[in-house]
């Protein structure tokens, strides 16, 4: 994967850091902050209590004072744990060359996986092949590392979407927030995910959303009759003349894509809308640098 | 439509149909993978769309243009636009030589005749007709049904073209009509020798005239009209001398070329004996300017013409004529011409290589038919042709004469008087040595040319050494001009190479005259003549017998007189030239042009149309 990838986009992935808000429990060799209390007893603020934080956390003296449930906020340096969830679905396979979704999907998770890694953070995978959930648990090894990136360079688009299928398995066993990258083309109805993603973000996970499309999805360029099939056979195939739809399909496409962000954007998800047609480097300057905490 | 015509019309649908066809749905839908479906089912769910197919009227005019256009490329033509009963009408015919063309076994003046008369019954009588030859000649602004009585009084195969004259004659009639507007029907067939001067004459004319046409297609000429080939004079080339100063037109088939003379003229010919020129002096009288050429030369033989004072009882009659032509063809022949009295008949001493001329046969004495009989007998050859005041009976008296005609439709006549019959050896004591060789009349052999009818035109035969030859067609009422006409002097070179003993290898039996150019050969069945590379001026038609040409009848101003020329004619695998059409043209061609280019800017319009999924298509 690691061949795969641009000199520019390795050296890129070189000099950016990814600071995250998220807590580590550990402190041995993270970059991040810690939550293990006592450990780094540099007071940084206090806040309220989020309903997955445990009593433990809970300052009783400043809770009596304010009468408020509040939890002492500390410095702490850590390790982080990151999943990645790429989207298997047939509909990945879009346009049928080189330059699909999904080889896109595996050059972005190829260059996460390296770029978290070496971060020093742990990094799992778990994705859907032949019906089946993989699940590569986190870790900070090398050869984690080199499993899960060569199960997403072995993976294929086929089959059905099925984005919840993965995460919620995941995210019944994390037990603390964990950041958790998504990579969708949203096929199908938004709903199922918003729901899931609104418990994700409520327990304090940090939830990636990468959305994946090609201009030719966006702009349909074709004219004259075509007949266009589903690649996950849910619709009945829908034939046409495009220069009748085009335009309205546009339209709805970007509607479609506004909604989306609205919604992800009002969960506190993170989204990014990529194009499979830019170069990869701008995939990663999105990911990474268009996030505010990343410097 | 000939049955190939359709083969090949058939064949060529089945090429061409499928693709167009094809072509005329348009391609099927390209099929792909699309991974927005559901959205496209919203959107499709949300507005209905009118169906892409080419729409039924699209396909409808498609299919009518390329229907028309297979129907016209297998000879489909548009039917001729009708005569406006309220307009002036001038009908402008075909006249000229070709007119007497026949065309599917129907001559073409009867085909136009029938045609005109055909129109003039669809006119009302008050409407204004006119005719109008392609020579020239003009009837003026009439009744249909006057027009009709003096259509049936015109002949043609007289003149040439002369649009420039129909142009003058076309400005009058212009002028004469009578407020009303002016419509040319063109009858004959679409066929010029000059066709630009046709145009031109056409855009020469006022524009309100409407053009009508009426006429059938050239190709029709290939069938039995000879088209002369400039070509066909390149090849030898023969050095003329002598020659009177003045304007030579050389003279090939209906086509006469002016060539300049000053003393020496310089012509390519096929075959050294084919040369006919006629010097273009004023008189308009062919044999005074007509030489026929050889290219070989012979010692002095002589032709002896017996002529009488009372066969040039008129100053233009045919023995006039006859003398100037045996004048000019002796002397192109190298032969002493000697025009003998009556006094001097009975002195004749004529043998071998001499040819004596009797025009207009009187009562011969028996000293003279003796003298004659001898001549004969020493080998000499007689040529017998009755003139225009030669008794019926005369032929009566002349024992060695072959055959003679009678009554209004030339029956023969038993041969012999039965006083002379009785004189006659039989049969069975028939010698050679006896001087004469009686043999039937019918027998095919001893009539060399026959006349349409049947009734002998040239009939010869041998007796002893010598020969006689009888002409029947000064006995027509039209006899001068048969002697003027090319048949007579044809014939009389024929005889004349006979005797010279020329012609015994390739001659042009018919001197003068290019080759039909869908002939590969012909061959003459005259006994003893052997045809070359040329044919006689004119137009001629095969004559099919058993789907074999069996003779080529030449065309004279009567029908009745028109000899026929028994030939074996080989055509060339490939048809013949075609001729030149008028410049304006049928006006099929000018709709078969805009038909193909509206069909074609259409498909170009709907391939535009088509284009990307046809590429599409083929990249899939």
């Amino acid at each position: 994967m690691r061949d795969a990838l641009s000199h520019e986009v390795l050296h890129l992935l070189d000099r950016l850091r990814f600071n995250t808000p998220i807590k580590s429990l550990h402190h041995l060799g993270g970059r991040h902050d810690s939550r293990l209390k006592g450990s780094s007893p540099e007071f940084r603020e206090y806040r309220e209590h989020r309903p997955h934080d445990g009593l433990h956390q809970v300052d009783w003296k400043a809770s009596a004072r304010s009468r408020h449930w509040l939890v002492r906020e500390r410095d702490h340096q850590g390790i982080v744990e990151h999943w990645l969830f790429p989207d298997t679905s047939a509909s990945m396979d879009f346009p049928n060359d080189e330059r699909s979704k999904f080889s896109a999907q595996q050059l972005i998770c190829g260059a996460l996986l390296y770029f978290l890694h070496g971060q020093g953070d742990s990094v799992g995978i778990s994705l859907t092949q032949n019906d089946t959930l993989r699940t590569l648990p986190c870790s900070r090894s090398r050869h984690a590392l080199d499993e899960a990136i060569g199960a997403i360079g072995g993976a294929l688009p086929q089959g059905r979407a099925n984005p919840t299928q993965a995460l919620e398995k995941v995210a019944q066993v994390l037990k603390r927030p964990a950041h958790l990258w998504v990579m969708t083309d949203f096929d199908g109805e938004p709903e199922p995910w918003m729901s899931l993603l609104r418990e994700l973000s409520e327990f304090g996970h940090q939830v990636h959303v990468l959305h994946l499309f090609h201009p030719r999805e966006r702009d349909l360029p074709w004219t004259g009759s075509v007949i266009f099939e589903d690649l996950e056979q849910q619709v009945e195939d829908a034939q046409f003349h495009v220069d009748d739809i085009s335009a309205s399909y546009r339209e709805a496409y970007v509607q479609h894509c506004d909604t989306i962000e609205a919604q992800l954007s009002e969960l506190g998800v993170h989204h990014h809308l990529l194009s499979v047609a830019a170069a990869p480097e701008s995939w990663m300057m999105e990911i990474l640098v268009g996030r505010e905490n990343a410097r | 439509m000939s049955a190939d015509t359709w083969l090949y019309g058939g064949a060529f649908a089945l090429l061409v149909l499928p693709p167009l066809l094809r072509m005329l749905f348009p391609p099927n839908p390209l099929r792909m993978g699309f991974p927005q479906s559901h959205l496209l089912q919203q959107v499709l769910a949300k507005k209905k769309f009118r169906k892409r197919h080419n729409p039924w009227w699209l396909n409808l005019v498609r299919m009518v243009c390329l229907a028309t256009l297979v129907a016209l490329l297998m000879g489909w033509r548009w039917p001729a636009a009708e005569l406006h009963p309220s307009a002036s009408t001038v009908f402008l015919v075909d006249d000229t030589l070709y007119a007497h063309r026949k065309v599917d076994g129907k001559g073409l003046w009867e085909r136009q005749r029938s045609r005109v008369e055909q129109l003039l019954s669809g006119l009302p009588e008050s409407a204004s007709v006119a005719l109008l030859g392609r020579s020239g000649a003009m009837e003026s602004w009439t009744q249909p049904s006057q027009l009709r009585q003096q259509l049936s009084r015109w002949e043609a195969g007289y003149g040439a073209e002369n649009w420039p004259k129909v142009h003058r004659s076309l400005l009058r009639l212009h002028r004469q009509r009578e407020q009303t507007s002016l419509q040319v029907s063109l009858q004959g067939i679409d066929r010029s020798e000059d066709p630009s001067a046709f145009a031109s004459m056409v855009e020469q004319c006022p524009s309100d005239i409407a053009w009508l046409q009426h006429w059938g297609s050239a190709d029709a000429l290939n069938q039995g009209g000879i088209r002369v080939d400039r070509e066909w004079l390149e090849g030898d080339q023969l050095n003329l001398k002598g020659f009177a100063q003045g304007p030579i037109d050389l003279v090939r088939s209906e086509v006469r070329e002016r060539v300049s003379q000053g003393g020496e003229l310089h012509l390519r010919l096929p075959s050294a004996q084919g040369a006919w020129l006629e010097l273009g002096l004023a008189d308009d009288f062919p044999p005074d300017n007509r030489h026929y050429l050889k290219g070989s030369h012979q010692e002095n033989p002589r032709l002896i013409h017996f002529s009488q004072r009372e066969a040039s009882m008129r100053l233009q009659d045919s023995n006039y004529y006859l003398s100037r032509a045996l004048e000019e063809i002796c002397r192109q022949r190298q032969m002493a011409y000697l025009s003998w009295s009556p006094l001097n008949w009975e002195k004749l001493k004529a043998g071998r290589g001499d040819v004596i001329f009797f025009h207009h046969m009187p009562r011969l004495k028996a000293s003279e038919i003796e003298t004659l009989a001898r001549a004969l007998e020493d080998g000499a050859r007689l040529v017998l042709m009755p003139g225009p005041l030669t008794p019926l009976q005369s032929l009566d008296h002349l024992p060695f004469a072959p055959a003679k005609l009678k009554g209004k439709r030339q029956q023969i006549q038993p041969l012999w008087p039965e006083s002379m019959a009785q004189r006659m050896p039989t049969i069975s004591q028939l010698t050679l040595s006896e001087g004469w060789s009686l043999v039937d009349l019918h027998r095919e052999s001893e009539t060399l040319v026959r006349l349409e009818d049947g009734s002998p035109y040239w009939i010869h035969r041998q007796v002893g050494p010598g020969r006689v030859d009888l002409f029947s067609s000064p006995f027509h009422i039209v006899w001068s001009q048969a002697v003027l006409k090319v048949d007579f002097p044809a014939a009389l070179h024929l005889i004349l190479d006979e005797v010279l003993d020329q012609g015994h290898s390739k001659m042009d039996w018919i001197p003068g005259l290019p080759w039909p150019r869908d002939l590969a050969s012909i061959r003459s069945k005259v006994p003893g003549v052997e045809s070359g590379s040329t044919i006689r001026p004119g137009h001629f038609d095969l004559v099919w017998r058993d789907g074999r040409e069996e003779s080529i009848v030449v065309n004279l101003e009567n029908e009745a007189l028109r000899p026929r020329w028994p030939v074996d004619l080989k055509p060339q695998q490939t048809s013949g030239e075609k001729g030149p059409t008028l410049g304006r043209g049928s006006r099929i061609d000018s709709l078969l042009a805009l038909l193909v280019l509206s069909l074609l800017i259409l498909e170009v319009w709907v391939l535009q149309r088509q284009s990307p999924q046809l590429l599409r298509r083929a990249q899939a």
